[in-house]
């Protein structure tokens, strides 16, 4: 932890050196004291560098059931957060809220392409597209919405008997279709720490050269205003 | 702090990036070009800060220390801020391009309201530099969650507890803000006085 902060000051240090470089010196070199203890504290106060703040929400479909799940940056999940579902036209499709986890799920009503907004107050909303090809990945027919709520199997079972569905395997006497059921269910519960591990990598940590390339667009700027300063000093040394 | 795109509707952002227009505009005008550095090395640490996190309480919020680059910016407090607006929206994702204005008026204004309020009170005795300094980064941050509310009360209504949630949120943001600019302030007179004393807005004191 000391070494951390030990490295983040040095790297404060490497930071802010830059815009006492690029004017006059010891006047802006002080300004840099001034600040440094600010700077300090701040990481001192921020214990691991874990941030929140920015809300997302992240969605997949598990047969016809869509999970998703919120939360802000950081970790920290979104309790009692409204949840809603639009489908193309922007017409609501449902809404709920999500559980003391961040997590909402919910049976999708139709197959279409879907915007699950979610808003968790003072200002915080997230939005996550899901489109039809996210649910044909999952093996519904996705063609007649009526149907959809049928599991594959019993489609199957409905279907003509001479198609090579119903044949039994001779050895498990299982049919096709119960196959079927159980390679997705065992499918499903493999592919689950997989899905989790998507989600986590969803939420797009903030990386330090996002807060470098910040602070240096800052210096850019501030040199830049130095620069046309001096130069507009230049030209007109009365002022 | 920030406000997400859309949760906003259009009369209230119009408003919002009128009002960080004209306060951006007033505050290019008024700063001290020779003391620039300062200005960016502020709207650096404001960029930074907003990724502090004080998970204390119910929400978590983060620090804003507009009233730390109020006190020492004054109206320059704008540009600065707005630049690092800029940046966090892009950078971090943080409130988003359409709400800048609104966010920018969120965080800025306080820091100017704090500047005036608190900029005379931080050279009296030494109590009441501490009490001065101590309200400025208290106060800024309250007035921050009171112009959320009253950002939000277009779209979410009910101003008291919508603004009674969010102060509550940032309650423990203003108590450290509120540290944070004591010990900055008394840093700052000890070894740079003139950094305090000279404002932004006399250029030939």
């Amino acid at each position: 932890m000391i070494k951390t902060v030990k490295k983040i000051k040095h790297t404060l240090h490497q930071g802010f050196g830059v815009p006492f470089g690029l004017s006059s010196g010891r006047k802006l070199s002080r300004v840099a004291a001034g600040h440094l203890p600010v700077l300090i504290l701040m990481v001192l106060l921020n214990v691991p560098p874990a941030l929140a703040h920015r809300i997302s929400i992240f969605a997949w479909v598990q047969g016809d059931t869509v999970h998703t799940q919120s939360k802000f940056m950081g970790g920290k999940r979104p309790d009692q957060a409204l949840v809603e579902v639009f489908d193309k036209a922007g017409n609501l499709l449902l809404k709920g809220k999500t559980d003391a986890e961040g997590l909402f799920s919910f049976q999708a009503p139709k197959i279409s392409d879907m915007q699950i907004v979610l808003t968790a107050g003072m200002g915080h909303r997230a939005v996550w597209a899901l489109s039809r090809e996210d649910f044909q990945e999952t093996g519904v027919e996705s063609d007649h919405n009526q149907g959809f709520n049928a599991v594959p199997q019993r489609e199957a079972h409905e279907s003509n008997p001479k198609t090579p569905n119903n044949h039994r395997s001779p050895e498990s006497g299982l049919s096709a279709a119960e196959i079927t059921a159980l390679v997705e269910a065992t499918l499903d519960r493999k592919l689950k720490p997989l899905m989790d591990r998507i989600t986590a990598l969803n939420e797009n940590r903030i990386s330090l050269s996002d807060i470098l390339g910040g602070i240096g667009y800052i210096v850019g700027l501030a040199g830049l205003a130095a620069y046309m300063q001096y130069r507009r000093k230049r030209s007109d040394p009365e002022r | 702090m920030h406000i997400s795109e859309g949760v906003l509707n259009a009369p209230v952002l119009i408003t919002g990036a009128a009002l960080a227009i004209t306060g951006t505009a007033i505050g290019l005008k008024q700063m001290d070009y020779d003391r620039i550095a300062q200005v960016g090395v502020l709207a650096a640490a404001f960029f930074v800060a907003s990724l502090i996190h004080v998970n204390v309480g119910p929400s978590s919020a983060h620090l804003i220390l507009n009233g730390m680059i109020g006190l020492l910016l004054g109206w320059a407090a704008f540009p600065a801020i707005l630049v690092a607006l800029i940046l966090q929206s892009i950078f971090f994702q943080f409130g988003g391009i359409t709400t800048l204005g609104v966010n920018t008026i969120l965080m800025a204004l306080p820091s100017v309201i704090c500047y005036y309020a608190f900029r005379n009170l931080i050279h009296r005795s030494p109590v009441l530099t501490m009490i001065g300094s101590f309200s400025c980064g208290f106060v800024s941050v309250l007035l921050s969650a009171l112009l959320l509310g009253l950002a939000l009360v277009f779209t979410e209504k009910n101003f008291w507890s919508l603004s009674g949630l969010i102060v509550a949120a940032n309650l423990p943001v203003m108590f450290i803000e509120g540290i944070i600019t004591v010990f900055c302030v008394a840093f700052l007179k000890k070894v740079h006085p003139e950094m305090l004393t000279r404002t932004f807005h006399d250029k030939n004191s």
